[in-house]
């Protein structure tokens, strides 16, 4: 999952930066304005924006209006500093998904974070279920019936984004996407080496193929009977 | 209100209508009083006039060698109290009234007196007259019998009147007084109602909302009009001050919770997971740097606070070259950090009237502000100088980035930051420039900025000197 984090105040976009990192195994790009959050939103597609309200040159509100305007599904979770409830309703109102005012709990704004995500694919509960294979979003980990299956990070990450779209061909640019943020140095074969071990991993626990490699098409999720 | 008498508008109006009133009352009732009194000794007098022309016509020939008269009383119809006498011209008392009193009969000059008897007081008159007799026995010529007639009236009866004239009017005034007040009070009460709209209109006045509309009835009202029009005045800039200290505090809340939220946010990071040692030692380190600017905030917040609350009026003098000495020794080492050249120059006698600490914050704001914003290598001037007559300036100039025509009219305001994300990475917290204008302006003295965007920038503060 990639996630855009627009905060003016450098250390807290810091923060917030390595928490969803750290604590979800998100890919983070950082904006401090609003032009630069409504740039990387054309350029890159996120599967969530942490947007603070009082940044320069661009308004967080305007943000959401502009997003909102180019039918930009994307959830939003705006951060305020405001006590005024009218605000943040109007905010809502507009098309942010939902909002925390500061100082607020990291660890609760991660919670949050994977929520709107997870809503944003359609799904309403953590876990997520294809065929025999479970993955608990949550404590980010996976398993087959009771078998815990232990993978890498970026294996995880994969995963966990294939189980959103379960058998639809997933390319390996859009992968690429969602799985790294600007600042990594992505090379296709990386991914390409990352799936090869985790259809291994499946392979070993569910005795079948559960996940597929179209050539030149991508990689799809394929029920294991 | 304790201590304080109660006073009412309409009661001392209508104190001062029934005291007018009660002057008119008194003058007239006098005035009546007078002309009554007057009047009545008038008619007395012709009364008593007339009744001695009675007594002249009963007096008779006594018939007797002595050629006398006599008084018939038998003739008379005149009231039982009167007292009368007559005297021939001899002197001798011809006749009286029955027990006249001498004292009131003894003869004075002509005319009318008045005199006492007892408790009564009389009216008399005495008069020369001449009494005609036996006209027909001496050939219609009659014998002259000259006499002298006193004739004397009780007046207890004629002031008994008089009072009783003028008790008439009294009445009529003290019913008419009545009315009076009764109709003032209801009048004023009515021509008072534009106050008691006022008072409706002003209890409006609360500090959230602070909404005064003049009531129509009082702008009507000359004497209501000139308050309606300061109250406005008033209100309307108490909204304003309210507005900006509401602001203040937004803005405050704003730039707290944000750094809260970032130290807090440091700790949480550290605790997300298992670390080793030196990812502990440096996110604390980040944690205390992230506290450090909570401490500079709130430190500045309370320093712009106490500026507001207390005036320099006592303010100590001070020489200004002498005190920007030391403040930039105490900016040296950061300077130095930065590679930025500081260089001071101070004509000699620049004293100004100013708190000593105050001026140390202004001239390291001022030159801190200048640091940040120049590049490594370049050079920051400081200079202090007598500046036209009675002045003393005090020049911070740099050669770095400067500031966009405009933002320079923002710059003084609270918490304006030229460009927030940059501005936020060299630690400022948007409250220097104001507490610098807090502080000239409350020595009475003025600051200004001249700034090109990459040229540089120059605050000149100029003071009034001490």
């Amino acid at each position: 999952m990639r996630v855009l984090v627009v905060e003016d105040e450098v250390r807290l976009a810091e923060n917030i930066a390595c928490g969803l990192r750290e604590g979800a195994g998100y890919a983070v790009d950082v904006a401090h304005d609003g032009e630069d959050a409504i740039h990387l939103c054309w350029t890159a597609s996120y599967d969530l924006v942490v947007l603070d309200l009082m940044i320069p040159r661009l308004s967080g509100q305007e943000v959401v209006n502009q997003l909102r305007a180019a039918r930009n599904r994307t959830p939003i979770l705006v951060l305020t500093a405001m006590s005024e409830t009218g605000k943040t309703i109007d905010l809502l109102n507009l098309g942010a998904d939902d909002y925390m005012t500061k100082p607020f709990d990291l660890g609760e704004l991660i919670a949050r974070a994977r929520a709107l995500i997870r809503r944003g694919k359609g799904v309403g509960e953590p876990l997520l279920r294809f065929g025999s294979l479970n993955v608990h979003t949550g404590e980010q980990s996976v398993s087959h019936g009771s078998a815990k299956v232990e993978l890498s990070p970026t294996e995880y990450r994969i995963l966990e984004y294939l189980m959103f779209r379960p058998r639809v061909i997933v390319s390996k640019r859009e992968l690429l996407e969602h799985l790294y943020d600007f600042t990594w140095e992505h090379h296709s074969n990386v991914v390409e080496a990352h799936v090869s071990n985790l259809r291994k991993k499946l392979r070993a626990v569910t005795d079948s193929e559960v996940l597929e490699t179209l050539r030149g098409r991508g990689y799809r999720l394929v029920s294991a009977l | 209100m304790k201590g304080l008498r109660d006073r009412s508008l309409i009661r001392q109006t209508i104190g001062i209508v029934l005291a007018a009133q009660l002057t008119c009352a008194l003058v007239l009732c006098g005035a009546a009083l007078l002309y009554e009194r007057h009047t009545r000794l008038r008619a007395l007098d012709i009364r008593l006039q007339g009744r001695s022309d009675s007594l002249l016509g009963a007096i008779q020939d006594a018939e007797d060698p002595d050629d006398n008269v006599v008084v018939d009383p038998a003739e008379l119809d005149l009231p039982g109290d009167d007292i009368y006498a007559v005297y021939n011209s001899g002197g001798r008392l011809v006749g009286s009234s029955r027990d006249a009193s001498p004292l009131i009969i003894q003869r004075h000059s002509d005319g009318f007196r008045e005199m006492k008897l007892g408790r009564r007081n009389y009216r008399v008159i005495q008069r020369e007259a001449m009494r005609v007799i036996d006209r027909a026995e001496n050939g219609g010529v009659g014998l002259k019998r000259p006499v002298t007639i006193v004739y004397a009236s009780s007046v207890g009866k004629l002031w008994h009147e008089i009072f009783e004239a003028v008790r008439f009017y009294l009445l009529a005034i003290a019913f008419a007084t009545g009315i009076t007040v009764v109709a003032m009070a209801l009048l004023l009460k009515r021509a008072l109602f534009p106050l008691s709209e006022l008072v409706a209109a002003a209890k409006q006045l609360s500090p959230p909302a602070m909404v005064f509309v003049a009531p129509a009835s009082v702008m009507q009202m000359r004497e209501l009009r000139p308050l309606a029009e300061v109250l406005t005045d008033a209100v309307g800039r108490l909204r304003e001050a309210f507005a900006k200290e509401q602001r203040f505090v937004g803005d405050a809340a704003h730039e707290l919770k944000t750094a809260i939220a970032v130290v807090r946010s440091s700790v949480q990071l550290l605790m997300l997971k298992p670390r080793t040692i030196e990812e502990y030692a440096g996110g604390l380190r980040r944690v205390l740097e992230d506290n450090s600017r909570v401490e500079t905030l709130v430190t500045q917040m309370l320093q712009l606070a106490s500026m507001e609350e207390a005036s320099c009026a006592n303010a100590p003098t001070t020489d200004l070259g002498h005190l920007t000495a030391v403040a930039l020794e105490q900016l040296r080492p950061v300077a130095e950090e930065r590679r930025i050249a500081l260089n001071f120059t101070s004509s000699e006698h620049c004293k100004v009237r100013i708190m000593p600490e105050r001026s140390l914050t202004l001239v390291s704001n001022l030159v801190m502000n200048a640091i940040q914003h120049s590049r490594s290598g370049q050079a920051v001037s400081i200079s202090v100088c007598g500046n036209g007559p009675g002045n003393v300036a005090l020049h911070v100039e740099d050669v770095g980035t400067g500031i966009d025509a405009g933002a320079i009219p923002h710059i003084f305001e609270r918490f304006y930051r030229e460009d927030r994300s940059r501005s936020r990475e060299t630690g400022g917290t948007g409250l220097g420039l104001s507490i610098c204008k807090s502080i000239v302006e409350a020595a009475g003295g003025s600051i200004s900025v001249k700034s090109a965007p990459e040229r540089g920038t120059r605050v000149t503060v100029t003071f009034i000197a001490a």
